[in-house]
Parts: structure tokens; C-alpha cells; sequence
């Protein structure tokens, strides 16, 4: 958690490797992360201001080709349960450009829920989500950390953080 | 975008070409001069004219229903009990009317384009008269396609079957040039009063089938349709009457806005393949996106008539980079998006290479029939291809433009060094890698520059993703 400024989302940023720390490096199980591997991106899930989506591939299609790209050859089921959770149910057929901010959201945040993975890096994920998200969203990050993957989070709202159980870094910028 | 930037460059070759020959073509066999278009070029020309004229035509059918009502006249009548065949049948044949006057026009501008002075009244009338009934006909084709209520996908089978004739009449004219038909006389075998009044008959039969079709769809017209398509009557109406572009663009947004909508497509497969079956599915989705590349085909088929092979195979690889450009919207998000890229299990060199295979091999098809037309060797299709591709990766990643950078001074004013950049960047790979085709140095070499410089051009594009 941090003030505006503080650096929150430039080290997530150097965390899944879109940017380059000026000192140190970071390390995911021993290994030196490089996004550009490939077990990086299997092992990575992250939602930050530079995701985009396919401008010809539905809702349903986007986490179909993702659950599928990570090696679930049945994606269906896992599909049908996030788009009710995230109450995208209605806008399964929708093409992204169509979507609210809020659904764009929401569909940014499916993204790392129909795919295995070992840490998961969110940017303020509970912009533009409602009560009723914030507080599904709180319960999710607690259930991914309980599967045993680490999770990553940097955000301003303090009920979010403290109510998932998460350790908190407060950052103050230099 | 895409689509209407290729639609845009396409019409102002043609338009141009029209132009410019426009009293030559005019003139029919009895032109005399430099200007004057061969027997083999008209063809060709009628062609691009009858395909542009109808896809115009096609599209513009669509996008206003064709069949449309009031929101008045969906609230109080169309909710009556009413049988809504007979209240539907006057809007009905109104788009018919239009779209026939619209087809005879067509017809004589293609049988002027085939023949010029050269054709007398009765293939005049017979193509006239045939032009009515492809408009009849495809007026009822767009209404049997909305009563269908396929949404985005709507007509979708139409440019397939279209796709697949016109491809197959630009694979048979190629062969043709290269068989015992070349030595036949231009266009007057081509206008014999015979063929035209047999075309005229079927297409007749054809069109009354789908007009009977047509009418009994007209009561599976649901409420939402019809005051869609009759919103955008009356904003281009608006637009007519006032002058007023703001009624067309509102009509332009909320078409689109309808547009949003698809019917999604379970995957297969698991990994790779599961990636490149998306992205096949992806491409199948715009069957009107082959229409306009094998229509493009005519583009360096005419300019080899009027200016020579060297400047066609330019032009060929120039309009297949803007054709690549549509098929690889893929590519072009994923180099955009670190964000989409680090989603995906994939190392940056095997996601583009993934991305570039169904493009790649639609384009290999394409060049295909165009190194037919272009009487090249059959193997320049796979250095096309390759070409091509590597201007498509290239591009995906435009230059920066950076309004710091340096100016280039022309007589229109100073043009940001990075405009230039970005207008090249692609292009200019492939015309490199095509440059031995063109000095004819051999397969070998042909061959092995394309490949290479593809090569390059991925480790080099993919290095940073």
C-alpha cells in the first residue's frame, strides 16, 4: 500500500519484468525471473494497466483461448463458473470493445482465473468494481493464496488489503 | 479499420484507373493510342467494376436493414395481430426497387467496362437486364439473412460462396491465359448474345427463388431489427437531406454497437494448437475480408496489362502487406499488450510465430493465384509469402513518432521523420526481400532472401517483446 507516487505499481512492474529494477533482481523460486520464458508466463499471472484483449474474440472466447493456451483442453466448466462469479454471464458475447470499464475490469481479473499459476500480480484490482465485486474480489485473493499460490497486490483500499488476511508493505516513494 | 482502410485504398487505385481510362474504355475496340486498354485488360476491369458495384451494393443493403420501420410503426401496427408479411411487403419491395434500379446500373457499367462502343443493344439490354436481377436477388438474399437474426455473423455465407466463385474465376481466367482460350479474339467472345441471354435466364430463376424466399421470411422479422434498420434509414435520410455528416456518424456508432455482438466459438485442442485454432476461427469470422483480397488480385493483374510485370509484382506485394495487415490483428494486440503477451505460456519468438502461421498460410493461398495471374514461377509464391509476412511483423510494431524528432522539409511543409518511418516500416522489408524476383536472379536466391530476412526480421521484432 502506498501513496500515489510511491513506486506500488513500478515494482509490480519489475516483478513480471515489464520494466528493469535499477539495482537487485527478482527471483521466483531461486530462478532469476525473465518474462520473456516461457515458464514465466505459465507461472505468472498478472493484471496490470498494459493488459489488452483481441478486438475480435468475445468475453467467453478470451478466457476459452486461455484456459485452453495453458493446457485445459476442457476449459467449459471453469468458463461457466467465472463468468457467473464475475457476473459477466450477460456479456459472454460481447467483443471487448463493447464492454463498460467495469466489465473490461472484470474480464481482466477472469483472465487469471482459468489458468494454474504460482504468484499472482494485481494493480489495484478494485478499481471500478461495486460493493458487491470488492467484496467477491477479497474473497477470491484469499482463496488463491490458500491454494498455495503468492499473491501480489498493490492497492488503496485498506479493507480490501487487511480484510483478505495479506502481510502489508506500506511504500513511501524516496 | 482495417477493412476500410484496404476498401479505401483499393477504390482510389481503381477510381483512379477509371479515370484515367475512362474515354479510352469508352471507345471500345475502335481506341487507337498508349492509353487504349488491351483486350485481355477488360476483363479484368468489368470484374473489379461489377465486384466493387456489388459489394457497395451488398453492404449497403445491410446496413440499412433492408427491410426497416418506424419506431411509430413498430409500437402501434407491427404489434397487432395483423398478418406482418402484408405490412412489411411495401417497405419490403421499396429496398427491392432500389436495389434493382441500383443492379441495372450496374450491369451497363460493367458491359462499358467489358466492351465499351464495342457492344450492341442487345448485350447492352441483356446486361442491363441482368444487373436488375442480381439486384433483385441480392436484395432478398439481405432480407432473408436478416429474418435470419445472425447478428454480426449475418451474410457471412454470402462473401464465402462469392469468395470461393470469385476465386475460382480468377484461378480459371490464369489458367485460361495459359491455354488454347488466349488466342482467342478480347471481349467478343466474351459478350456473345448466347451467354448472356443463358446468364440472364438463370440469374432470372435464381432471383424470383430467392424474391418468394424472401417475402415469406419477411414475418421472422423481429421488432428489434426492424427499428434497428429503420433507425438508420432515417439517420441517412437525415444526413441527406441536411448535409448533416453527424446523422451518418450516429447511424455509423450504433451500427457498430450491434456489430458488438458474436456468437462465440468453443476452442480445441490444448497449447499451440489451441492458439492457432482460435486464431483460424478468428479469421473465418470476416469471410468478407477474402472477398476484398481476392478482389484486390485484380489490382496488379491490371496495373501488369497497362505497365508491366516489374511494377506489377510491386504492387502485388504493396496491396498483400495492407491485406496481411487485416489478417494479423493478433499480432498486432500482442506486441501492443506486454500485458496480453506475459498471459500466455509462450515465449515471445514462438507467440509471434504462432500468430503468423494461419495468416501465413491464407497468404500463401492468395499469392498463389496471384503468381497465375502474374505468369510468375510457381515457387515465387512461397518468396511472396515470405516477403509479405516479414513486412507484417515488421509493422506490428509501428515506428515512434515523436514529435522531438527530426523534420524532414518538403514542399507541402516539415513531415516528422517518424510519419516516414511509420508509412515504410514494413513495406520496405518486403520490398527488399522481393528485390531478386524483380533483378530475376534465380530461385535460389529468390528464394533464400525472403526466408532469411523473415528470419531477421522475427529475432530482431522479438528480442524486446
Amino acid at each position: 500500500m502506498g501513496a500515489n507516487g510511491a513506486g506500488k505499481t513500478t515494482m509490480l512492474r519489475c516483478v513480471v519484468g515489464s520494466d528493469r529494477p535499477d539495482a537487485g533482481e527478482v527471483r521466483l523460486d531461486g530462478r532469476v525471473l525473465d518474462e520473456r520464458q516461457a515458464w514465466v508466463r505459465k507461472a505468472v499471472a498478472s493484471v496490470l494497466d498494459d493488459l489488452d484483449f483481441f478486438t475480435d474474440m468475445s468475453v467467453r472466447e478470451h478466457l476459452d483461448m486461455l484456459g485452453r493456451a495453458h493446457g485445459d483442453s476442457d476449459p467449459g466448466t471453469v468458463i461457466d463458473d467465472v463468468l457467473e462469479v464475475l457476473a459477466l454471464q450477460g456479456a459472454q458475447d460481447q467483443l471487448p470493445g463493447t464492454l463498460s470499464s467495469g466489465q473490461r475490469r472484470r474480464l481482466a481479473l477472469a483472465t487469471t482465473m482459468v489458468r494454474p499459476m504460482d504468484l499472482l500480480v494485481l494493480d489495484e484490482p478494485e478499481q471500478r468494481l461495486d460493493t458487491a465485486g470488492r467484496q467477491w474480489l477479497r474473497g477470491h485473493l484469499r482463496a488463491v493464496a490458500d491454494q498455495g499460490a503468492a499473491v501480489l497486490v498493490a492497492s488503496h483500499d485498506d479493507e480490501l488489503v487487511r480484510g483478505s488476511g495479506a502481510r502489508v508493505v506500506s511504500m513511501h516513494g524516496a | 479499420m482495417e477493412q476500410v482502410y484496404i476498401l479505401l485504398i483499393g477504390v482510389l487505385v481503381l477510381g483512379a484507373m477509371l479515370v484515367a481510362g475512362g474515354e479510352s474504355l469508352l471507345q471500345g475496340d475502335g481506341c487507337v493510342g498508349g492509353t487504349c486498354l488491351q483486350p485481355d485488360g477488360r476483363p479484368a476491369l468489368a470484374g473489379a467494376v461489377a465486384m466493387a458495384g456489388w459489394g457497395v451494393l451488398w453492404r449497403s443493403l445491410l446496413a440499412v436493414g433492408p427491410v426497416g420501420a418506424t419506431r411509430a410503426e413498430a409500437s402501434w401496427l407491427l404489434t397487432t395481430p395483423a398478418d406482418r408479411t402484408r405490412l412489411l411487403l411495401p417497405a419490403w419491395l421499396r429496398a427491392a426497387a432500389w436495389s434493382l434500379l441500383a443492379g441495372a446500373l450496374l450491369g451497363w457499367l460493367t458491359m462499358t467496362s467489358l466492351a465499351g462502343s464495342s457492344a450492341g443493344l442487345p448485350q447492352v439490354a441483356g446486361a442491363i437486364a441482368t444487373g436488375a436481377m442480381v439486384g433483385l436477388g441480392t436484395a432478398s438474399i439481405a432480407a432473408i439473412v436478416q429474418g435470419a437474426g445472425l447478428g454480426l455473423g449475418r451474410g457471412a455465407r454470402v462473401p464465402w460462396l462469392l469468395t470461393m466463385l470469385l476465386a475460382a474465376g480468377c484461378a480459371a481466367q490464369a489458367l485460361a491465359r495459359r491455354g488454347p482460350v488466349a488466342d482467342r479474339a478480347g471481349p467478343v467472345w466474351a459478350v456473345a448474345t448466347p451467354t448472356i441471354l443463358a446468364v440472364l435466364v438463370t440469374l432470372t430463376v435464381a432471383a424470383m427463388a430467392c424474391l418468394w424466399v424472401a417475402v415469406r421470411a419477411l414475418r421472422r422479422l423481429a421488432l428489434m431489427d426492424l427499428t434497428a434498420a429503420g433507425d438508420a434509414q432515417t439517420g441517412l435520410q437525415g444526413a441527406v437531406l441536411l448535409l448533416d455528416g453527424s446523422h451518418a456518424r450516429s447511424t455509423f456508432r450504433r451500427t457498430s454497437r450491434r456489430a458488438g455482438l458474436v456468437r462465440s466459438r468453443a476452442g480445441a485442442s490444448a497449447g499451440a494448437w489451441a492458439l492457432l485454432h482460435r486464431h483460424l476461427l478468428l479469421l473465418l469470422r470476416r469471410p468478407a475480408l477474402f472477398l476484398v483480397a481476392a478482389g484486390l488480385l485484380l489490382v496488379p493483374a491490371l496495373v501488369q496489362l497497362l505497365a508491366g510485370p516489374a511494377l506489377a509484382l510491386v504492387v502485388a506485394v504493396l496491396v498483400g502487406v495492407q491485406v496481411a495487415r487485416s489478417t494479423a490483428g493478433a499480432l498486432q494486440v500482442v506486441t501492443g499488450s506486454g500485458g496480453l503477451a506475459r498471459s500466455l505460456p509462450f515465449t515471445a519468438l514462438a507467440l509471434t510465430g504462432l500468430l503468423i502461421v494461419v495468416p501465413g498460410v491464407a497468404l500463401l493461398g492468395w499469392a498463389g493465384v496471384l503468381v497465375l495471374l502474374l505468369d510468375l514461377p510457381s515457387w515465387a509464391a512461397v518468396s511472396v509469402t515470405a516477403a509479405v509476412v516479414a513486412a507484417l511483423v515488421r509493422s506490428a510494431r509501428p515506428a515512434d513518432l515523436s514529435s522531438t524528432g527530426a523534420l524532414l522539409m518538403t514542399e507541402a511543409g516539415p513531415v516528422p521523420v517518424g510519419l516516414v518511418a511509420r508509412l515504410v516500416r514494413g513495406p520496405d522489408v518486403a520490398l527488399l526481400a522481393i528485390s531478386p524476383l524483380l533483378l530475376q536472379l534465380g530461385p535460389v536466391v529468390a528464394l533464400f532472401l525472403p526466408l532469411l530476412l523473415l528470419a531477421a526480421v522475427l529475432r530482431q521484432e522479438t528480442r524486446t517483446q
